[in-house]
């Protein structure tokens, strides 16, 4: 009976993609002058190929990646020690409430204009603007997690005898970790998005700046739009692989932000 | 019993799995008759929930038939009402109280004033009229269940289905919720069946009892309670014909324990 | 007692943001750099913009925009997530295909939208439904699946009418995690909305902003960064109380999201 649903199910997924591909086909053939400008999908898998063996793409995915990846790491660095000092005390906690509020619900793109006055189309201008942006989840969800340490734990630990760093990496660490993560995970797809943001809107080189170029060739726009979108299915892909590995002993309710 | 019964099982068999597969019931007959309550006790385990779930019409027994009030139900009969035993799962918790033990009463053509009347009804036989208003979160464990049972007892069945009701219940309030099980069936006269694997509570309860066990599992045996009159939790449980139905109904489980596995049929 | 221990946290919480403010107005006052403008001059501007023409001219069409597409994702996100949830072998299906269009990073598809349904203000409010459209869609799909088993046996065992199935049992019992995804939709909602503005339109907050740092006119720059906080500050709140509203039944907690 199991084996018969998985083949459903396996089936029917075959089917969606077909459908999904037909229709593509038939909207990009459609005379209507509405869609006109939509490719058929033969001719942007075409475009896929051919982008495939060129440079442009692998130079411009790894431009995309570089970003986003520096601008992640640099987010954890600053965001998870900030996130420990500020939870160590309530007043702290309670103080910074308002100011990490606010700047978190900023539209995260608001400041690109000011950025690109500042630095320019530069890496260095989306990396900071990752920053600047993809830094308050992790550090409101550290936050969280050491807040929600429980104090039974850390009185044992501590009626053990261990020093502050221990405690730190061995009880308050794992115990945050949870919540930790799903901060991580938030800014981890904000990163992208605001590193495909920066380069579709300010030009800083990477995909979205490709994308941008290709506007007037849309079997190339929109082969590229597919990339930026295997891209972003694999950045979650790779968090959440990190994730079960590093939680396992956790139970992690199924991805909900 | 002249009359039609008002649960009856034919032959109730369940495997799971195909023809190959665990065989978890096999060959209940049990007929029970209108106003009487009857109790199904046996180990955890060994099917008793599978059996619930047959009689409430939640599952299609691989063999054998269900009959509430003389028909063969393939779907949840209209006449039955089920109280389970996690009521933390069963009362809807975004809905008030008094909005929990009205679901069932909507949608079927009766007046808002009915709905309203029966609500009321219940929880005040339940002795709840106060905590119509309160979300279930906001009430004991005991209260909850008292909750279900009111939703139950509003949606007037002919027949109360009880899977293991008492049990995550603490002491105290268990022997409450039992006196209250055992007024409502003597007043309103309906029929409970009601599956636990408490001997005490089984007996303490019951007109008969149903001793379930082995595996498959089968009807052991069937011990009449013959105690007539009101019962109370202190004087029933001393007297002797309490004390003799206890031990028959122990034994009878400890056999079929022994048993094992090697049925005969 | 109890007010006055609220007064005392309201004190904690609100005296960095206020000694930030006063730091930012003195510091920035003799300031000649033209990048970062006395915050005297960005709060006249502010008033200037805000409380003037620009309000109907680019702030009204923003709102407008941003409240059609999350409509929209509201609707189609919570109705198909429904029907996919009622239809196990549909939603299983279903899902790898929803994963991919949520990975997508939104901004990457504004062009192929704006190719579809034009640069007008469609474009716009599309662009923001289909980044806003996943999350909901996703949530109430998983929230309905985790509906406990007993909760659906009851209402079978009642025979429960199928429209109150849903109304009552169905989308109560996903509220929990309907309101995380809308959450998110939101969040998302804001940035296509700014997103879209910037990259092609002819009014809107996004496009005031681009249009002030191309002209350097950079005090209403500011006032539009500003304005866009107070925005996204302001939908967040009341988007709390919104959420407190359809959680009413649950109780209370204190901790924070995991």
């Amino acid at each position: 009976m199991l084996r018969t649903r998985r083949r459903q199910v396996l089936l029917g997924r075959l089917l969606t993609l077909l459908a999904l591909a037909a229709g593509w086909q038939v909207l990009g053939s459609s005379p209507d002058a509405d869609v006109k400008a939509v490719p058929k999908l033969s001719a942007v898998l075409a475009a896929l190929g051919d982008e495939l063996g060129t440079s442009a793409l692998a130079t411009a995915l790894g431009e995309t990646l570089t970003t986003t990846a520096l601008g992640l790491v640099l987010c954890l660095l600053v965001g998870i020690p900030a996130g420990l000092i500020l939870a160590a005390h309530p007043a702290l906690t309670i103080s910074s409430r308002f100011v990490i509020d606010f700047c978190r619900t900023v539209p995260p793109l608001a400041v690109i204009p000011l950025f690109l006055l500042l630095m320019g189309p530069t890496q260095r201008m989306a990396v900071s603007l990752i920053i600047a942006v993809s830094v308050w989840p992790i550090l409101l969800q550290t936050i969280h997690g050491v807040r929600n340490v429980d104090p039974e734990l850390l009185s044992t630990a501590r009626s053990f005898g261990l020093p502050l760093w221990r405690r730190l990496l061995f009880v308050v660490g794992p115990a945050s970790m949870p919540y930790v993560f799903t901060g991580i995970r938030i800014s981890a797809t904000l990163s992208l998005l605001l590193t495909i943001g920066a380069e579709l809107i300010a030009g800083v080189p990477g995909l979205g700046k490709e994308i941008l170029l290709s506007q007037s060739v849309p079997d190339r726009m929109f082969a590229l739009i597919t990339v930026a979108g295997v891209l972003g299915m694999a950045l979650a892909f790779a968090v959440t692989a990190i994730e079960s590995r590093l939680l396992a002993w956790h139970h992690v309710p199924r991805a909900a932000a | 019993m002249n009359a039609t019964p008002a649960v009856q099982l034919r032959d109730l068999g369940v495997t799971y799995g195909g023809a190959t597969g665990r065989e978890v019931l096999r060959g209940i007959d049990l007929s029970i008759a209108p106003n009487e309550i009857v109790c199904i006790v046996g180990h955890s385990g060994i099917g008793k929930s599978t059996l619930i779930r047959c009689i409430a019409g939640l599952q299609r027994p691989t063999t054998g038939e269900v009959l509430i009030g003389g028909t063969a139900i393939t779907a949840p009969p209209a006449t039955l009402a089920l109280v389970s035993q996690d009521y933390g799962r069963t009362l809807m918790p975004w809905l008030r109280v008094g909005e929990n033990v009205r679901l069932p009463l909507r949608g079927v053509g009766l007046a808002r004033a009915v709905q309203d009347e029966r609500v009321a009804e219940a929880l005040s036989v339940v002795g709840l009229v106060e905590a119509a208003r309160s979300y279930p979160w906001q009430l004991s464990g005991g209260m909850q269940q008292r909750v279900a049972i009111a939703r139950a007892l509003a949606y007037r069945p002919q027949v109360l289905l009880m899977d293991e009701p008492f049990a995550s219940v603490d002491a105290q309030t268990r022997a409450e919720l039992e006196d209250l099980l055992l007024t409502l069936q003597r007043d309103l006269g309906i029929t409970v069946v009601l599956v636990t694997h408490d001997v005490d509570e089984s007996v303490y309860l019951s007109d008969r009892v149903v001793v379930v066990g082995g595996r498959p599992a089968l009807v052991r045996e069937i011990v009449e309670v013959p105690i007539s009159g009101v019962r109370d939790q202190l004087t029933t449980k001393a007297d002797p014909a309490f004390i003799a139905c206890r031990t028959q109904v122990l034994s009878s489980i400890q056999a079929s324990k022994d048993s094992g596995s090697a049925v005969g049929g | 007692m109890r007010v006055l221990a609220g007064l005392r946290l309201l004190l904690w919480e609100l005296w960095l943001p206020v000694a930030l403010v006063v730091v930012w107005w003195f510091v920035s006052a003799s300031s000649t750099s033209p990048y970062f403008p006395p915050l005297s001059r960005i709060w006249e501007a502010f008033v200037e913009n805000w409380f003037g023409p620009s309000f109907r001219v680019d702030v009204v069409p923003s709102m407008t925009n941003l409240a059609l597409g999350l409509a929209f994702a509201l609707v189609v996100g919570v109705g198909a997530g429904l029907l996919l949830a009622l239809f196990p072998l549909a939603g299983e299906i279903a899902e790898p295909f929803l994963q991919f269009f949520r990975a997508i990073p939104a901004l990457a598809v504004l062009p192929a939208l704006f190719i579809l349904f034009g640069t007008g203000s469609t474009g716009n409010v599309a662009a923001i439904a289909f980044g806003a459209v996943w999350p909901i869609l996703l949530n109430t799909l998983d929230g309905i699946r985790s509906i406990h088993p007993s909760v659906r046996l009851v209402a079978r065992s009642y025979r429960i009418r199928p429209y109150l199935l849903v109304t009552n049992v169905l989308l109560p019992g996903a509220m929990p995690q309907i309101t995380v995804g809308i959450r998110t939709s939101l969040a998302i909602g804001v940035v296509i909305m700014v997103g879209s503005e910037m990259y092609v339109s002819t009014a809107g907050i996004g496009h005031f902003v681009v249009v002030a740092q191309q002209t350097f006119a950079l005090a209403d720059m500011w006032s539009g960064i500003l304005l866009l906080g107070v925005i996204g500050y302001a939908l967040n709140v009341g988007y709390g109380v919104i959420e407190r509203w359809l959680l009413r039944w649950q109780p209370r907690s204190t901790s924070g999201s995991k």
